[in-house]
């Protein structure tokens, strides 16, 4: 049975289940304590009944402040070649305007070491975000909406990206019947962008874990019945990381254009603190991490 | 045979009632009752035209998975001026509603092509038109960026601004998926919808494949009914009855049924070629049909008194054999192309010969059961034989005198059929198989002139090393080969990642135009493509950077300027450096591979056709001599074919292919027929020359009927619009015509001097009843062993009166009597003694066959027929048939027995 469509106005939802997703760090509207898989689950499964709910529950599957991960990068086209790309993604929620941002540097393919890309979230609409290219040595602001294509070589777009890193998205959301993903019993939500979203789908639909609230599935659909993408996480690959449910190796199917992703998460940390200077346009041509 | 016949004609009803359930299924396989709509398909994909294991077509293949879907289809939107307002809108709508459309994988035009512009703030990665402006310097700047622009100007909007391109890009689904998904209909619909003031081409493969199943569906419609109409008038002026005319007709119209509906039950669409089946089934299937109903009159003729049901099985007797003869003939046609290495034309050699099967079928099993239905006509069919017999003897008399000149003349005609079949040209130009006025013709030469070129292929370049083409030096050799490229006339426009990365090092470098370059560094290209990286450029470089894919414009359809481009292009690749290697490939590749792959075909079938008819005829003649003289005139018309095509200039193509093969497997039936009653009246004249004339007589009306009905088929077809049904009606018709005229006047003078035993003999000798108990020779023979025998003998009729032995002569042959009368007598001093009267089933003459002495006369007293047994002949037959020849020996032993005791109990 169709739940009814209670519409959500919708910063922070898509965040946290990318968050979740991507076993980064999310936004937290409110100051609470660190989410504890003990705390959340244990409250939330089996009594959810609205989307706010089913939000919340992933929402609070997230890290406080900050978090750092390794990421691979494993890039397939059509004919099955491979094109690896390794960065460090740093995120952090700023204090001062209660916005995230998102820094990524990459250390493979060695032409491109040094390269930086920085997203900055906003208020409303999509992020800003900046590249930082070390044989031209400028740091270029990246706007428009033509990003939808195929972000670092992989089958994330701008947009996927933003999506995948929990930053602002607006959009309603809506709770469909619930389903079982991957042997799990999932709540499953489903998204409209809203129009200042610039956003290339119609619809993004969401398959959160209901024991974990880790998002599954999302499943991106730019019209019709047929998703265009497909991000899956690989339910015996979650990692619980202080209080935090992460996935860990993630996959993104291009249905359209028939390649894929692979993406590989080591090495996370949460919470460490990251200074915020890191994260400043001035400092993208540094090729740190902290 | 017989009794299958007799319950043909016998239960007349039940054989009605199994025919119209078996046509009754036939007919659901093809239409679904509920939406009346035709479930035979039709596929008019090209690709699948080669074989699964071509080089050529695996790389397409590849390349295709590499880079995605090249079968584009193309909307151009022209007008005076592209950059206003009013127009951009158009383009926007169109662009907007066809990006919609269920199938469409994405669509590109002017207003969503993405355009990298850099500003001393960062990069604006944005479609050229985010909203249509309407102030003319706003209109006035985005006119300088488009075609300032090396992607997108000349490719999206002409060179002179008054021209849009929008290019919409599949899912990869079949063309047939594409048809059933109703697609084409749709975008038509749209661009009328949307088109406002513009005027509005539309062409790409997809189109135009479309386009060709709905004139193909079109010409059936037409050419079907045209045909019936002009076999039916043939069959009015033949037969003058109403059942001669319904009858025929629709005999071969079920068996089209029959033919069309096993192939909708294997769920196997009708390709480019098989769709030619149905139209050559009724032409081809009719001359069966015709034989049938001919003999019944004939029958009825003979004995009025005779049943429907009687007539029927006496005319179906009569003509099963060589029915099935002629049909084994033409099948062989057919069944050399199914062995083409081009899968369509091999299935049409199965599809026909499935048609061939069927339509002998019915007409030995559903035109008996309906004729046997039918009360006995009032009127037999009057035949015009007059004026037909009178041209046949004048003929005969002059194939008799001008035997030399007529050998010389066709040897002449041999030899410039050669000349003029050495200019054939193999190809095919899909576009050209339309009508000039036709509108996906117009609208592909419009939209070819207005954005320089509509028909696309790729050029492939490989590296051995990963990430080549992400090297400076080799962006600059794609950047320098596409200069070279588009400096040929044959081409519109290229582009290639050597465009993309050219215009992201601008928008990089804050739109300064010395950056509208190949980028200095290997690094700087791999942090361009990897932050600028689009979903376009798919398609022109994978993964791993060691393929980089050219997409080209073509101006020109034709196979051979293609060709001669594509031998350039080659040439000029030669001189790339060690390590990279590049291919052409593409549809129109795909297309002269095809055609080189039908040329090789078209030998293998021809050769493999002129294989099996010539097996068939030794089996039939019995003597490979004999076999290769049938063969030598239809040889000719393969020749003449030949010749046609290249005097006339038509193209040896897909279609035109299949004529050769099948005019040899239609014409060697009229060489069979002639031949087989030029034997039969040879031996009955015991004169070739006479009979020359007389075969000519007989077989010359069915045999110019039959003709006149195949070719007034044929010459139905050249009512299509499509080009290729054109020239395979055209062409089929005068080929056979031609072989009708080498039957009348280069078979009857090969067949001169030649006496041949048929197969045909051996199943119609007769031999009287029982010979097995009748005639002595034959005793303990089976009825085949009989026949045996008698093939390795003569036969010969011999008049009252006439002496076959002299005593005292020697002996080489002994003879036994089939019927008629002889007398065995010694001339004495005292006058004539008779020896003996013998008769029926009596041996004649046995010391011949030892070389002895004829000890006695033998003079015919009644007409006899008789066996002509040799001492070769007694050695043919034991050395063939051993046991056979051992149990005549054993016969002959004791007809010498009881001869000797004879003579002794008359001396004694």
């Amino acid at each position: 049975m169709r739940i009814p469509r209670p519409i959500a106005p919708l910063p922070a939802t898509l965040l946290a289940f990318a968050l979740v997703l991507s076993g980064s760090w999310a936004s937290r509207a409110d100051s609470e304590a660190p989410a504890s898989v003990d705390a959340v689950p244990a409250g939330v499964v089996g009594v959810v009944g609205s989307v706010d709910e089913v939000l919340d529950c992933v929402k609070l599957n997230a890290p406080t402040e900050s978090s750092e991960q390794l990421v691979e990068f494993s890039a397939f086209d059509r004919i099955g070649g491979k094109r690896v790309s390794r960065a460090k993604i740093l995120g952090k929620r700023f204090e001062s305007d209660s916005l995230r941002r998102v820094l990524l540097r990459f250390t493979k393919p060695l032409e491109v070491r040094g390269s930086a890309f920085l997203a900055i979230e906003q208020d409303t609409g999509s992020p800003d975000m900046f590249l930082y290219t070390p044989e031209i040595r400028k740091t270029k602001r990246v706007t428009g909406q033509g990003g939808g294509g195929k972000l670092f070589g992989t089958d994330f777009s701008y947009e996927d990206f933003a999506r995948w890193q929990g930053l602002n998205q607006p959009g309603a959301s809506e709770r469909l019947p619930d389903a079982v993903e991957a042997g799990k019993p999932v709540w499953v939500v489903q998204t409209r962008p809203a129009a200042e979203a610039e956003s290339s789908y119609d619809r993004v639909v969401f398959f959160v874990d209901r024991e974990t609230c880790v998002t599954l599935k999302t499943e991106s659909y730019e019209r019709g019945d047929e998703p265009r993408k497909i991000l899956t996480a690989d339910p015996g690959q979650l990692l619980e990381e202080g209080g935090v449910w992460f996935a860990t190796e993630l996959l993104m199917r291009d249905l359209r254009d028939e390649t894929h992703t692979q993406v590989v998460i080591e090495d996370v940390e949460v919470d460490r603190g990251l200074k915020d200077s890191v994260f400043s346009l001035s400092k993208l041509d540094r090729n740190r991490g902290r | 045979m017989d009794q299958l016949f007799r319950f043909v004609t016998g239960r007349a009803w039940l054989m009605l009632a199994i025919l119209t359930g078996v046509t009754g299924l036939a007919v659901d396989q093809l239409v679904d009752f509920e939406t009346g709509r035709f479930l035979l398909e039709i596929d008019p994909s090209e690709n699948r035209l080669l074989p699964e294991g071509d080089e050529s077509k695996q790389f397409y293949d590849f390349v295709r998975k590499a880079f995605g879907n090249d079968e584009t289809m193309l909307v151009a939107v022209r007008t005076d001026d592209l950059f206003t307002a009013e127009s951009l809108s158009t383009v926007e709508r169109l662009t907007t509603r066809l990006g919609l459309v269920d199938g469409v994988h994405h669509v590109t035009s002017i207003v969503n092509a993405i355009d990298i512009r850099g500003s001393e703030f960062g990069i604006d990665v944005e479609p050229f038109v985010r909203e249509v402006p309407d102030d003319p310097e706003a209109l006035e700047e985005l006119r300088q960026r488009v075609l300032d622009n090396p992607v997108f100007a000349g490719n999206l909007v002409s060179n002179d601004a008054r021209t849009a391109a929008i290019i919409i890009q599949f899912l990869d689904f079949s063309d047939r998926e594409f048809i059933n998904r109703g697609t084409d209909a749709e975008i038509q619909a749209i661009v009328d919808a949307e088109r406002g003031g513009a005027e509005v081409f539309i062409t790409g493969g997809p189109h135009i494949k479309v386009a060709q199943v709905q004139y193909q569906l079109a010409d059936w419609k037409r050419a079907m009914p045209l045909i019936l109409l002009g076999l039916g008038l043939v069959l009015a002026f033949s037969f003058r009855t109403v059942r001669g005319v319904v009858l025929p007709l629709l005999t071969i119209v079920i068996a089209l049924v029959w033919t069309m509906g096993l192939a909708a039950w294997q769920e196997e669409p009708l390709n480019l070629v098989t769709s030619l089946v149905p139209p050559l089934m009724l032409i081809l299937g009719l001359s069966y049909a015709v034989h049938v109903v001919s003999e019944y009159y004939d029958s009825v003729r003979e004995n009025p008194d005779a049943s429907s049901a009687e007539a029927a099985h006496h005319a179906v007797m009569l003509v099963a054999q060589p029915l099935i003869l002629t049909a084994i003939t033409t099948a062989a046609g057919f069944l050399a192309l199914a062995l083409s290495p081009i899968g369509a034309i091999s299935e049409f050699g199965v599809l026909a010969l499935i048609g061939i099967t069927a339509s002998t079928l019915a007409s030995l099993f559903l035109l008996p059961t309906l004729l046997s239905l039918l009360p006995l006509p009032r009127r037999t069919s009057q035949t015009d034989t007059g004026p037909l017999a009178r041209a046949a003897r004048v003929l005969g008399d002059f194939n008799l005198r001008n035997r030399t000149l007529i050998l010389w003349a066709y040897a002449g005609l041999f030899v410039a059929a050669l000349g003029a079949a050495s200019q054939v040209e193999v190809g095919g130009n899909s576009i050209a198989a339309f009508p000039a006025d036709s509108n996906v013709r117009v609208h592909f030469n419009a939209v070819n002139e207005y954005l320089e070129g509509a028909n696309p292929f790729n050029i492939v370049l490989r590296s051995d090393k990963e990430n080549a083409f992400q090297e400076p030096e080799n962006l600059r050799l794609l950047e320098e080969f596409q200069v070279w490229l588009e400096d040929q006339p044959e081409i519109g426009g290229t582009t290639s990642v050597a465009d993309f990365i050219k215009l992201i090092n601008r928008g990089f470098h804050e739109n300064r135009p010395e950056y509208l370059a190949i980028p200095e560094t290997r690094r700087l290209a791999a942090q361009l493509l990897f932050f600028g990286s689009s979903e376009d450029l798919l398609g022109f470089l994978d993964g791993r950077r060691q393929l980089a894919n050219i997409r080209v414009r073509a101006n020109v359809m034709d196979r051979t300027i293609v060709s001669d481009l594509v031998n350039r292009i080659n040439a000029r690749m030669q001189d790339f450096p060690e390590g990279i290697v590049g291919t052409v490939t593409g549809n129109p590749i795909l297309k002269n591979r095809l055609a080189e792959t039908i040329s090789r075909g078209q030998a293998l079938s021809m050769f493999s056709a002129l294989a099996f008819i010539y097996a068939i005829l030794i089996v039939f003649f019995l003597d490979w001599r004999t076999a290769l003289r049938a063969l030598l005139p239809n040889a000719l018309v393969v020749v003449f074919f030949f010749g046609a095509l290249g005097a006339s200039g038509v193209t040896l193509n897909l279609a035109t292919s299949i004529i050769g093969p099948m005019a040899l497997g239609i014409a060697i039936d009229d060489t069979i027929h002639y031949f087989v009653r030029f034997t039969q009246d040879a031996k009955r004249y015991a004169d070739e020359r006479r009979a020359m004339g007389s075969a000519l007589i007989a077989v010359g009306r069915p045999v110019t009927y039959t003709t006149i009905a195949i070719c007034t088929g044929f010459f139905m077809l050249t009512t299509s619009d499509l080009t290729p049904q054109v020239q395979v009606g055209a062409l089929g018709a005068v080929t056979l015509a031609f072989a009708w005229l080498v039957d009348v006047t280069l078979t009857p003078v090969l067949c001169s001097g030649l006496r041949v035993v048929t197969l045909w003999d051996s199943l119609t000798l007769d031999l009287g009843e029982d010979p097995a108990n009748t005639i002595e020779l034959f005793k303990g023979l089976s009825k085949t062993q009989c026949r045996w025998v008698a093939l390795m003998a003569s036969m010969r009729q011999l008049p009252a009166g006439q002496r076959l032995m002299q005593a005292g002569e020697q002996g080489r042959e002994l003879y036994v009597i089939i019927d008629g009368t002889v007398e065995a007598s010694v001339d004495r001093p005292e006058g004539r003694l008779v020896l003996r009267r013998q008769g029926r089933g009596d041996t004649v003459g046995v010391v011949g066959i030892f070389n002895r002495l004829r000890s006695a006369n033998v003079d015919v007293i009644e007409d006899a027929r008789v066996l002509r047994l040799t001492q070769k002949n007694m050695q043919r037959l034991a050395s063939r048939y051993p046991r056979t020849a051992a149990q005549v020996f054993r016969n002959l032993g004791e007809h010498v027995a009881e001869l000797l005791s004879d003579t002794t109990e008359k001396l004694t």
